[in-house]
This record gives structure tokens, sequence and C-alpha cells, in this order.
């Protein structure tokens, strides 16, 4: 009977049943060169452990636990908001179990114009912004367009990144209302981490909170000559 | 209170509670990720890098984590898949600065013999194929069994264990030349 090498490293894995476990094991007690073959095997994995376990015992840098921070930071002042904007008559609440929209709700001030609106809608400058660029247009301020999209309220509602922030406003009879904001386009351009996760980050967000597809160029210019009014889907 | 806010605020309190298992979890699996990082990337900037990329596309996709599942597989698969995206990318560039990396020890600790075996074990790593290579660093250094690995990679078992095969004999190769 033999034993292949293939036998042999799911033996040292713990990967083979009882039995054939067993014959291994008999065949190994028989044979020194099997023998010396498993000791192989094995003292790879603690050749392993000796060089990555040692990571576990790092700290971890603050660069990557304040990512979770803050997220969690995020939540709780979506919570606090909740008490005073009737936060739960939302209909994003309705679907999605809720997690994302509490998370996204971190109305951050992003763009507080000097005018009367409530803080969590865009300023005038702002405004004129989402109210004119095109999706996959910049707009002087260097703010891009990313996508324009229905909530299941039928408001248009516009995905965008920028220096100051990114984030999704849709249009009610007030203004654009920040729904969700996030951070600035990313500026690093190491190996990982090329610009463009804020903008994964709004797509991804955007279409949790669509109510079908995109608008594409002919509906989104429609709806830019229409004023982004709000259009029932059905 | 109305039944509809009394609702709303069990369904709110829910995802506060799930929330915070999700957030508890990725903090906890932190040094792990740190670890399965270390072993895919070819230093240590990267592998944070790669950590952060891995945590970021997490929070914004935790929705599709569904609760009562595990959170380490989810999280590998995530940091597994960015590494891949980025491998073509990876392999032009390092035929370009091969020489300037080869000179990189990343051995820190330890008296010199250790340091320079340290070394020779990331060398041996990145002479495996990518695809060996996450075989091995699942199985081998993050205690995975067969079928977790295959899931978190996405193959079939039967691919997995001969790459892992393969990689094994690469490195066990590689290392006893040397040693």
């Amino acid at each position: 009977m033999t034993i292949t090498s293939e036998q042999l490293a799911a033996f040292a894995d713990g990967e083979l049943d009882e039995m054939t476990a067993a014959r291994v094991r008999r065949a190994v007690e028989a044979d020194p060169a099997l023998a010396s073959e498993l000791e192989q095997v094995t003292q790879l994995r603690a050749i392993l452990a000796a060089r990555f376990d040692p990571v576990l015992a790092q700290p971890v840098p603050e660069q990557l636990s304040g990512l979770i921070e803050d997220a969690a930071k995020v939540v709780n002042l979506g919570d606090a908001r909740s008490a005073r904007q009737k936060f739960w008559q939302r209909q994003e609440i309705r679907f999605g179990g809720g997690l994302a929209v509490a998370a996204s709700l971190a109305l951050v001030v992003l763009v507080v114009g000097r005018n009367a609106q409530p803080a969590d809608y865009a300023g005038t400058q702002f405004a004129m912004v989402l109210d004119d660029t095109l999706s996959g247009q910049t707009a002087p301020d260097g703010t891009k367009l990313l996508v324009s999209f229905r909530d299941n309220s039928g408001q248009a509602c516009r995905g965008f990144t920028g220096n100051a922030g990114s984030g999704i406003a849709c249009r009610d009879d007030r203004g654009w209302k920040l729904k969700m904001s996030g951070a600035a386009a990313s500026q690093s351009s190491t190996q990982f981490r090329q610009a463009g996760s804020a903008d994964a980050a709004i797509m991804a967000a955007a279409q949790e909170m669509a109510d079908g597809p995109a608008l594409d160029s002919s509906a989104e210019q429609a709806a830019r000559a229409d004023g982004w009014k709000v259009k029932p889907s059905r | 209170m109305d039944e509809t806010s009394e609702v709303a605020r069990f369904i709110h309190e829910q995802a506060l509670m799930q929330n915070d298992a999700f957030l508890t979890g990725l903090t906890t699996l932190l040094p792990r990720l740190r670890r399965f990082a270390a072993g895919l990337a070819r230093n240590p900037a990267d592998a944070d890098d790669l950590c952060q990329a891995a945590i970021e596309r997490a929070l914004v996709s935790r929705q599709q984590w569904q609760e009562g599942t595990r959170l380490d597989s989810w999280m590998y698969r995530i940091m597994r898949n960015i590494w891949i995206d980025t491998a073509r990318a990876r392999t032009r560039r390092d035929k370009t600065f091969v020489e300037e990396e080869a000179g990189m020890g990343v051995g820190t600790m330890g008296d010199q013999e250790t340091q320079v075996e340290l070394t020779m074990v990331d060398r041996a790593l990145q002479t495996l194929p990518d695809e060996q290579r996450e075989a091995v660093l699942l199985v081998l250094v993050e205690g995975y069994k067969y079928a977790e690995a295959a899931d978190i990679i996405g193959c079939p078992i039967g691919t997995l264990t001969s790459r892992l095969l393969r990689g094994r004999s690469a490195l066990m190769a590689v290392l006893g030349e040397a040693s």
C-alpha cells in the first residue's frame, strides 16, 4: 500500500477520516522515508507560524482600528438625529434591514451655505452644481457627479464625490437634501487604495437606495430640464 | 408611543445591536487580518493598505454580511478578492521594481540568523504563483480546513488541495535548498 504526498499532507492537516488516518499512521511508523517526509511537512507549518504569528501580537495601527471606531460613531450620530427628524418615517428604512441607512445617516454638515436652508440641505452654490452637472462630469468646484437615480418615493437623487466630501443628495420641494455623506475622494495612490474607493462607496449606497436602475443620460437630461421634480414610479 | 414607532424602535435597536456585533467582530478580527495581509502583500506598508482597503469595503457592504454566518470567512474573502484584483498591476510593477524589493528585509527582531530566515520565508513565498500562495496561507498559516479555504477562494476543494500541495512542495524545495 502506498501513501501519496497528498494523503500525507492531508494527514498532517488533519483532513483525513479516522480510517485513512490510521492507515497513514501505520505506514509512517513502518517507513522511515515516509516519516521524514511527514516531518518536513509538519515543519513547514512551524516555519510559517514563526514568520507570521508574531503579527498577531503587534499592536493594530490606529489607521485601521480608527476606521471601525469611526463607523461606530456614524451610527450613533444617526441615532441621535432620529428623534428630531422622524427618521423612521423615511422610506429607505423599510428595506435593507435599516443597517446601512442607520450607518449612512451621518448627516455631516458638508456644505452649509450662508442661507436659510437647514444644515442637511445643500447650500446655494452646491445646489447649483447638483442642478446643472450631468453624471460623469466634474463641476468647476471639483465635484464629480457619479450617478443619478430615483429612490422609491420617486425623488431624484444624485451621487457625487469631491475634494470636500462625497455623498448622495435627493431633491425634495425644499432643495437638495443630503441623504448620505462620506469621505472626500481619496488622494491616496498606494497600491491598494487608488482613488475611487469613495466612488465605489457612493455607488454601492446609491444601489441600495435606488428604486430601479440609474438614470441614463437622456432620462437624466429630462429630469434636469424638469427641475428634478419628484416622479412617482408607479 | 404609537404602534408604528414602537416597531420602528425595535427594528432600530436590532440594527444597532447587529451593527455592534459586526463592528466588534471586525475589531476582534483585525490581528488575524493583518497576519493574512502580511502573507499576501510584499511589505508591511502594502499589508496595512490591503487591510485598510478590506475594512473599508467591508464597512460599505456590511449589509451583505448575514448575521449568524461567519464574519471571518467573509472578511478573508473580501481581502483576498482585493488582493487578486490588484494582482495584475502588482505583477507588472514588480517586474520593474524587483531589485529594490528584493533588498528589503522583513524580519526585524531576533538574532541575525532568525532575521535571515524570516526573509527567506518571504522570498520563498514570493516565488509561488498567487493561487498557491493564498492556498498555503489560508491552510497552513490561518488554519482553515480545506473546505473553508476553498469556500473563501471560491474554488472546488480538489483545486484547493492540488494548489496547496504544489505550493507546499515548492516551498519545501526552496527552503530545503537554502538550509
